[in-house]
């Protein structure tokens, strides 16, 4: 049993085999008309459902497309081959499900509409006969038990992953909070001292510029690893949410003046007044300054940074874009790992500590694919429709 | 009065060092001048380089500073001195920083008090504010602390 991948051990355990396969491409022209309507069905019945409704965010656009590829999933579904390849592919579109944050019930619900519906379609096809109608309805359960195990499979990939994760920041906690600590009395004495004997140059009025560098160096050297320490120790402790409906604009404007961004900088806001968010406004609003300050930084400290802000039902988006060079596909997810940074002077704590504060409010904070620049779409519901508690 | 354990810019160690400056403060100390400018402040940390640098920053507003590297010091250098203001660090060799601006403004009660910490969780900061102190995390904004210490009123 060892040997078998996951794939092949279900479809043992269900008692899949190339007959059933057979069987489900002969039901494909029978269902393959309706489709269209079975989908609508699996949507419609995530829509009326606000907690589901609210992992749909791209809107109307984002439903066509994921309608799209439902259809070909179901296309494929009775159409095979049931491959290994069809398989890998199957757990590659379930994971789409994980990645919008559809909670496990509702794929659970939605899922049964499929199977209702196409058990509907196949009992009213005129003309088919006992045997074959009861030989595809098995292969429907067996092959729809199957996705059922896939998605779960996956789900349970993506716990594991976020766990992984988890642990990774408990460990960074544990040091961060005995080290950080110990090393914030010697920095104070070193940023005080600094400061004293800084002082003390102005004082001479000593024209000795390498003196005044060093001093330069040391002071903002200090306060970088007084940055690094006081974030460690951000992402270590996990504050508890104190949510509040405030204006988005708000808060936006604060991250903007709190974020003291490089006078060549520009920051266009496009968030209109009334847009509301659910949230603790401290903790987004750090959320808010660090992709700020991490846009700026990727450009050099000259550049364009966009800021728009909308409602979608019963969840706030707001995107930070920059024109820098942006972020290559393959270190999308990387770059809110603890520690990664792509940067010289980057501690890699900023995007973790901006993906653990949404995360808390139930939301997520994503990198969007885009060809130029990088965009970061941070979305959070409101608690009504589900959002983590804390 | 026991003003001659506050001393002025340049000092660095404890109390007792450093007689003919002492004289000095000991006569601003009890002037008019001395109470309207300047606070007496009491720093407490086991870190003594922390302390005396903390000390030399205040004293550059003209300040009058004392030192002490735990509550227990503190308690028996202090007692008798005319004091504005207590900065203590919250992690202190026996009794706490909190602990000890508790016990000190029962005796005390005009004294205000800032509980400095590295710690900056939130049973250190709510034990500090009921000890009736104010919480500065370390590394402390001196900007901060000057306005609190220049706006203390005894």
């Amino acid at each position: 049993m060892q040997n078998l991948t996951f794939q092949e051990n279900v479809k043992a355990y269900v008692g899949f085999d190339d007959l059933a396969s057979a069987v489900l491409r002969q039901a494909h022209p029978l269902l393959a008309p309706h489709f269209g309507a079975i989908i609508d069905d699996f949507y419609a019945t995530i829509e009326t459902h606000p907690g589901a409704r609210a992992a749909i965010t791209g809107g109307a656009a984002q439903i066509a497309r994921l309608k799209r590829s439902l259809i070909q999933w179901i296309d494929e579904l009775f159409r095979g081959p049931h491959d290994e390849a069809y398989f890998a592919r199957r757990a590659r579109i379930g994971r789409v499900h994980v990645r919008i944050n559809l909670p496990q019930m509702y794929m659970f619900t939605a899922m049964d509409r499929i199977r209702l519906r196409s058990v509907d379609v196949l009992r009213d096809t005129p003309n088919l006969d006992p045997d074959s109608l009861r030989r595809m309805l098995a292969a429907l359960h067996q092959i729809l038990d199957i996705e059922l195990a896939i998605m779960l499979e996956t789900y349970r990939d993506d716990l594991l992953a976020k766990n992984r994760t988890a642990e990774r920041l408990a460990t960074i906690g544990q040091f961060a909070a005995g080290i950080g600590h110990e090393l914030r009395n010697p920095l104070a004495v070193v940023e005080t001292s600094a400061f004293l004997v800084t002082r003390r140059l102005d004082e001479m009025e000593l024209p000795d510029a390498v003196l005044k560098r060093h001093m330069a160096k040391i002071n903002s050297e200090v306060q970088r690893a007084g940055k690094t320490i006081n974030d460690l120790l951000e992402l270590a402790r996990s504050r508890p949410l104190d949510r509040l409906p405030v204006d988005s604009r708000e808060l936006v404007v604060r991250a903007v003046s709190d974020a003291n961004l490089p006078p060549r900088v520009q920051v266009s806001v496009d968030v209109p007044e009334g847009v509301m968010v659910d949230a603790d406004s401290d903790q987004l609003g750090r959320v808010l300054t660090n992709l700020l300050i991490n846009a700026s930084q990727a450009m050099n400290a000259a550049g364009h940074i966009w800021i728009e802000g909308r409602r979608e039902g019963a969840v706030t988006i707001l995107t930070v874009r920059d024109d820098g060079p942006g972020i290559p596909a393959k270190l999308r997810e990387q770059v809110f790992e603890a520690l990664f940074t792509t940067k010289a002077k980057g501690n890699g704590l900023g995007l973790a500590l901006c993906r653990r504060i949404a995360e808390a409010h139930g939301g997520t904070v994503t990198l969007d694919p885009s060809d130029g620049g990088a965009t970061f779409r941070l979305s959070v519901p409101d608690r009504s429709v589900g959002g983590a508690e804390s | 009065m026991s003003h001659h354990r506050f001393k002025e810019v340049g000092q660095t160690g404890f109390a007792g060092r450093g007689p003919k400056r002492l004289l000095l403060i000991s006569i601003l100390g009890v002037g008019t001048m001395g109470r309207v400018l300047c606070r007496r402040v009491l720093i407490i940390d086991d870190n003594v380089d922390l302390a005396e640098n903390i000390a030399e920053i205040l004293q550059i507003d003209g300040h009058l500073t004392q030192l002490a590297a735990s509550a227990e010091e503190a308690f028996s250098n202090a007692i008798d001195s005319e004091l504005d203001v207590v900065v203590t660090d919250y992690r202190l060799p026996g009794m706490s920083g909190a602990d000890f601006v508790k016990q000190f403004r029962k005796i005390r009660t005009q004294v205000r008090a800032v509980v400095i910490s590295a710690y900056t969780d939130d049973g250190t900061i709510s034990q500090a504010r009921e000890a009736g102190a104010t919480f500065m995390p370390k590394p402390v904004d001196f900007k901060l602390l000057g306005r609190f210490v220049r706006e203390a009123t005894a």
